[in-house]
């Protein structure tokens, strides 16, 4: 197992860094923030405060969000033993987003505020067993079945997508708030998405971090793991749900955001090597790191046309053709 | 099984979810921020039985084409507004009276008129169809844009009925069938589409896409002239911007009654998944300016972002600005909901301390047509409302 200290104490001390930054950045006067944080201390009373109830919100979303992608992309990769598998290329982020969008088109979010992230949970579920048994259906599992399964289920769902879109164009404030979300956005975020994403981040996250040790022993292959006493099938399962939270969860809260379930975990495993007991808590830590450096980006420079999705997607797709045609690694890129 | 004991964690986990959910939201649904009442009573003071009312519904009859509702109306604003100047109220404008009696005598003359009604018409921009509708018959009209069809507390039902067919690529046949005479379509029209009607040998008529509000009584004269019904859309004109005028003259007549000196800080919000505000070279801005207030929109804005409609806004922000009225622009059905769900970071504000928060209809909002009059109307009302004291 490859330990890399400077690289965990590096992580270590930007979180709380670029968190405390976070928490500084905005329009209100500094006085005026320590004072209502004081009152609402002192139990004076308990009126709306930046820092606590949106600030303080927004980085924790953050975190869960970037350590949810992250992982929950690692662990795809590592349960498919393929560095193409992610939370998009499955699908699992399409079907997430299909049963999202059919929350905000039936107005689900407005009576019942855990509507969404229990439908992308859903719907990231559903999508992924679905490819899981497409892939198997032929007799001839094998990753290669298994990404164009991923492949074709995404662009059925995106077709479903786009038809309700166009048939709900003139619906103009409707398509207004799925492009923000869709978008990926992280305004005007509160304790209400606090509650609909952490409990999903932290059962997800801690159900991946206890079967690291399984999914190393899945790296020798199913047959070699039954052999070692894993039950493969329950193991699969059981992490098939911890994506889906960790999927449904970033998904519903923050929208659309591309990258981390694919170019982070690759990066971290090329520095770090396979070993998920030691993975899964770095990506974690990086994911979180690299999404609130983004988002704080945004705002220090007041780029209202970009949304963090849309960012991020641009940075993760222009590093990962860096690694596939410029790094001097570029061969290996994909073994 | 060395990892049998692992088999349960599904069900504590889906517990442990729903337990969490169910603490942090149950019984948070009920909570309901309701939304400042309009008073009528303040709006519409009659003290002197000198100032007639402003009622949207007369309003919205005149838009659709009522040609006696509309003389009725602008000759009773006239008499309002010569009362006003009567009474030293300053800044009370009225129509010049050659306009005035122009509009009078169009009013006679129209009665008489019989305009060419075998034309047809395709009106491919809901504008275009807007101006139809007040305008013609709506049997000259070949189609509209479907999502008109879903805006019945805008655009008149009755008259949409009577149109067969919405404007889609699947209908252009059966639109091509009924050999409208003209289509009028707009500068972001669908290159492919106007080659189309060109082909189909429709007279293309491209109106301007409005940035002001004399860009519209522009379009309406062009729709006027090419649709033999010049008369009528100069009356409907006229109808506008006395509307305009007589709001106008109401507030000058609170204001002086008010003695008030500064003026209302405003912001107009939009909120989607986001809040977002409406840039003051808009014509929401326009309007807003117009009525005399404080666009607290101008202190977000950038020169540099002045080709944009709107510029996104954190509830920090807004709680940091603290106006003294908020409107709110959504749709109908969903304003208060959506609302209610980011009301709470707003509970503390100048606005909502003093119940000047007002739902304001955003479809109506949008329009670039003669329904900008509601539009207008609907800032109005709110501002008086928040004004009144």
């Amino acid at each position: 197992m490859k330990f890399k200290p400077p690289l965990f104490l590096c992580f270590l001390f930007l979180l709380p860094l670029l968190s405390v930054v976070t928490l500084s950045i905005g329009d209100t006067p500094w006085e005026i923030l320590w004072r209502g944080f004081q009152e609402r201390l002192a139990g004076v009373h308990s009126l709306w405060n930046p820092l606590l109830d949106e600030r303080l919100p927004r980085v924790i979303v953050l975190i869960c969000t970037g350590a949810s992608l992250s992982v929950a992309g690692a662990v795809t990769q590592s349960i498919f033993q393929n560095p193409l598998a992610s939370p998009s290329t499955l699908g699992i982020s399409a079907g997430s987003n299909l049963c999202v969008l059919l929350g905000f088109i039936l107005g689900w979010h407005i009576s019942t505020p855990f509507a969404l992230p229990f439908a992308a949970f859903l719907g990231s579920l559903t999508t992924l067993f679905l490819v899981y048994a497409f892939a198997r259906h032929t007799g001839n599992f094998s990753t290669h079945n298994l990404i164009l399964s991923g492949i074709a289920l995404t662009t059925v769902i995106l077709a479903i997508q786009r038809g309700l879109l166009y048939a709900l164009r003139d619906n103009w404030s409707l398509i207004q708030t799925l492009t923000e979300w869709e978008s990926g956005s992280t305004v005007d975020l509160s304790w209400s998405h606090v509650h609909m994403q952490l409990p999903l981040a932290l059962v997800g996250l801690v159900g991946c971090l206890s079967y690291s040790k399984e999914l190393n022993l899945l790296a020798l292959g199913e047959e070699d793991a039954c052999n070692l006493g894993v039950d493969v099938a329950s193991v699969q399962r059981h992490l098939f749900l911890c994506i889906a939270l960790l999927t449904g969860g970033a998904c519903s809260t923050i929208g659309n955001v591309p990258f981390f379930g694919f170019v982070l975990p690759h990066i971290m495993r090329k520095i770090l090597g396979p070993d998920n007991r030691q993975l899964l808590s770095y990506c974690a830590l990086a994911g979180s790191v690299v999404l609130i450096a983004l988002d704080l980006l945004l705002r220090i420079f007041h780029l209202h046309a970009l949304s963090i999705g849309s960012l991020s997607a641009a940075l993760g797709g222009s590093f990962f053709l860096f690694l596939l045609f410029v790094s001097p690694h570029s061969k290996r890129v994909l073994n | 099984m060395p990892f049998s004991g692992k088999t349960l964690y599904p069900f504590y986990a889906l517990a442990f979810i729903f337990g969490w959910w169910f603490l942090a939201f149950y019984g948070k649904a009920d909570e309901r921020f309701i939304f400042s009442e309009r008073s009528n009573r303040a709006l519409f003071s009659n003290e002197n039985g000198k100032i007639s009312s402003i009622v949207r519904a007369d309003l919205a009859a005149a838009l659709n084409g009522d040609t006696e509702t509309m003389i009725r109306l602008i000759r009773d604003w006239q008499v309002d507004a010569y009362c006003l100047q009567e009474k030293g109220i300053k800044g009370v404008r009225l129509i010049p009276e050659s306009r005035f009696l122009r509009s009078q005598a169009l009013g006679r003359d129209l009665s008489e008129y019989a305009p060419d009604s075998s034309l047809s018409f395709l009106p491919q921009t809901y504008a275009s169809s807007s101006f139809l509708f007040a305008l013609l018959e709506p049997e000259q009209i070949v189609a509209v844009p479907e999502g008109m069809r879903r805006s019945p507390h805008l655009y008149p039902k009755e008259k949409m009925d009577q149109v067969p067919l919405n404007i889609d690529r699947h209908n252009s046949e059966q639109i091509a069938l009924r050999h409208p005479d003209f289509a009028f379509v707009s500068s972001y029209s669908l290159p492919q589409t106007v080659n189309t009607l060109k082909k189909q040998g429709i007279q293309i008529i491209t109106l301007p896409n409005p940035e002001t509000i004399d860009d519209i009584f522009s379009s309406l004269k062009i729709v006027g002239d090419c649709t033999d019904h010049s008369m009528k859309s100069e009356l409907l004109s006229f109808f506008m911007e006395s509307a305009l005028l007589a709001m106008d003259n109401h507030l000058c007549f609170v204001r002086d009654r008010q003695q008030s000196t500064a003026p209302l800080r405003l912001l107009f919000l939009y909120n989607f998944k986001q809040w977002a505000t409406p840039y003051s070279h808009t014509l929401t801005g326009q309007m807003l300016d117009r009525l005399g207030v404080e666009n607290l929109a101008r202190h977000f804005e950038s020169d540099s972002q002045k080709s944009r409609w709107q510029t996104p806004l954190n509830a920090e922000q807004i709680v940091h600005i603290d106006p003294d009225c908020i409107l709110v622009g959504n749709s109908p059905d969903k304003a208060l909901d959506n609302f209610i769900m980011n009301s709470e970071p707003f509970q503390n504000m100048r606005a909502l301390k003093a119940r000047h928060v007002f739902p304001v209809d955003a479809d109506t909002q949008q329009e670039v047509s003669q329904y900008l009059i509601l539009a207008y109307f609907d800032l109005f009302q709110a501002i008086l409302t928040a004004e009144v004291r």
